[in-house]
């Protein structure tokens, strides 16, 4: 699902240097990746979803060489084949649960909301067991409930991978497991790979692998 | 679409902050436009009062006192000029006067005395009821009938002139005989008698066993005058006849005269005839008054535009900031729409499609303000210049 070789990148004027020779990522596999702060974690995801461009190397997404895209066509990929799920959730305080989900389609002409999509919105929002809350806003859900809406977001373009950053960070340690569970599960039934970066140690045995990004960080000249 | 969909979604669940951008917005769109509309019609209403008023006699003073007793009925009160002049105007052959008496009020309203040549002059067509034709008869302007709630059948009583008068005369009943159709014009605020009736209103004119008390008003029955409690006289069937005048009518007064020449010879004859400065008459053109009086108004409007222009370059600049603050608000979800995938100039095109939203609200609510305004224009016009007289 990803590949990325030799990928070099750096934040001008930080110093921040990033250098990963080699990550493959296969098709429905469920990888970790953890790390001390600032060492590059969520950069990599940006890197993999074509938000930043490497200085040097190739990413390929589903055999798509993100990089080589043009800005236009880097974003309909984005659109189309990755889901995001944040930390912060990432909600529209304005627009109901059922409508954030859906909000996707409302931002790029390379998905169409149709029937279909509304269906599946509904759909998904009832495996994640948030059906009857899809007309409240954010501010009218609890933290667990805003993160399961989040997820539908995620899922709901039916993506072919999942990048988490820190999904789980704001909740507490029992609906944590829950809401990776049903990522894994929701994921799982979508046939797409997840890429998570988590602190969160405890939650590192339900991966199938674990990246340590440590290594992949250089030091600044 | 969907760009419109969010944003009205988005001003929607912020309802008192988009309802307080677009009322401020209207609000300095609108109140231009409603002052540049009141003040075209305010022009060519002012205009058109002195354009059909072709010459005005009177006392030498001031023109523009003159011109509003006997144009607009205002509270001027201009020296009154004898009747005598009328006369002279008649026997000149060269125009048709007509006096304007406008000296009295009743509920706030003028009580002007004239002749029947006004109501030709000025065009006025009956609605209710029939003209003048008996002494006391008054016939009422239609925004009088309006205010007052009166029409045909009912009376009207002439306001004391002065409480603290002691010898003063008694206010008139008066019966309203007639109500005019509306003209959008000061005579649509007046109450019309006949000039002699004016004159028995100031005392030139009166009658004998004519008076009426509370006690009598209370019982329903006539009685004899008691001057103590008289409350005002009324000119009935029975004592019409009683009714006199002292003195040569030469010598009654009336505020101005409205001199409609026969033709442009005739005008320039008369107004030679007054050039005079030691008569102590003079006839004046009020178009020219009122254009004088236009132009004063209009050097003052340029200020206010300018004054008006300020505020409204400072209320943008305030709303201006509101809305990029808004903006730096909403700058995660910008990020998460970028992260998403949002296509190039999404985001421009997301806020660009909440500004068009809120400044087509402002514009219709702007739009309606000033159709409102447009359509009123003239009634609100006519009252405004009603104000006061």
């Amino acid at each position: 699902m990803v590949r990325i070789e030799n990928l070099t990148f750096r934040y001008g004027g930080t110093g921040f240097r990033l250098h990963v020779p080699e990550l493959a990522l296969q098709d429905k596999e469920r990888v970790a990746i953890v790390g001390p702060s600032g060492s590059g974690k969520t950069t990599l995801l940006n890197l993999i979803a074509g938000i930043l461009t490497p200085a040097t190397g190739k990413i390929d997404v589903a055999r798509t060489d993100v990089a080589g895209l043009p800005d236009a066509a880097r974003r309909r990929f984005r659109a189309s084949t990755i889901g995001f799920v944040f930390q912060d959730f990432a909600l529209l305080d304005y627009l109901p649960a059922r409508q954030n989900i859906l909000y996707p389609y409302r931002i790029t002409p390379a998905l169409t909301l149709d029937a279909a999509a509304r269906d599946r919105a509904e759909a998904l929002a009832a495996s994640c067991g948030i059906a009857d809350k899809l007309d409240r806003h954010p501010t009218a859900l609890s933290q667990g409930e805003q993160q399961r809406v989040a997820i539908c977001r995620a899922l709901v373009t039916q993506p072919k991978l999942i990048l988490s950053d820190e999904a789980t960070g704001n909740l507490d340690p029992d609906s944590k497991a829950r809401i990776l569970d049903l990522l894994f599960e929701q994921a799982s039934e979508a046939g797409a790979a997840v890429l998570a970066v988590t602190h969160d140690h405890e939650l590192l045995p339900r991966f199938e692998r674990v990246l340590d990004f440590t290594q992949f960080r250089e030091a600044a000249a | 679409m969907n760009a419109l969909y969010l944003a009205f979604a988005y001003l929607r669940y912020h309802w008192a902050r988009s309802l307080v951008l677009t009322l401020v917005t209207a609000l300095i769109v609108f109140v231009p436009l409603a002052t540049q509309i009141l003040l075209s019609t305010s022009e060519r209403a002012l205009l058109a009062r002195g354009d059909a008023t072709p010459l005005l006699l009177g006392s030498r003073g001031s023109q523009l006192d003159l011109t509003m007793a006997a144009l607009y009925f205002s509270d001027e009160r201009p020296e009154p000029v004898p009747m005598r002049e009328v006369e002279t105007v008649w026997d000149s052959g060269l125009a048709i006067p007509i006096p304007v008496h406008t000296a009295f009020s009743s509920g706030g309203f003028r009580i002007v005395g004239t002749t029947l040549d006004y109501f030709d002059f000025r065009d006025l067509r009956l609605s209710g009821g029939r003209g003048l034709s008996v002494l006391g008869d008054a016939v009422i302007g239609a925004e009088v009938a309006r205010m007052l709630g009166k029409g045909v059948g009912d009376t009207i009583v002439s306001s004391p002139e002065n409480l603290f008068d002691l010898d003063g005369v008694y206010p008139l009943e008066m019966p309203i005989v007639g109500v005019l159709t509306p003209t959008n014009s000061p005579d649509d605020q007046a109450i019309f008698v006949d000039i002699k009736t004016a004159w028995v209103i100031q005392g030139i004119g009166h009658g004998h066993e004519d008076v009426v008390t509370a006690a009598e008003v209370a019982a329903g029955s006539e009685a004899v005058a008691n001057a103590a409690v008289v409350q005002h006289q009324r000119i009935t069937e029975e004592n019409i006849e009683s009714f006199h005048f002292h003195g040569s009518q030469d010598d009654f007064p009336t505020s101005a005269v409205i001199v409609v020449p026969h033709d442009t010879r005739a005008a320039t004859i008369l107004k030679g005839r007054y050039l005079d400065s030691d008569n102590p008459s003079q006839l004046i053109e009020p178009a020219g008054v009122i254009q004088g009086l236009v132009d004063r108004i209009f050097r003052i409007k340029s200020l206010l535009d300018v004054v008006t222009t300020i505020i409204a370059i400072a209320a943008l600049a305030a709303i201006g900031l509101a809305v990029f603050l808004s903006y730096r608000l909403r700058a995660r979800e910008i990020a998460t729409a970028v992260k998403l995938g949002a296509r190039r100039g999404m985001v421009l095109r997301l806020l660009s499609a909440e500004t068009f939203t809120l400044l087509s609200l402002s514009a219709m609510i702007a739009a309606i303000g000033a159709a409102i305004v447009a359509r009123n224009a003239e009634n609100w016009v006519g009252w405004l210049l009603a104000l006061g007289s």
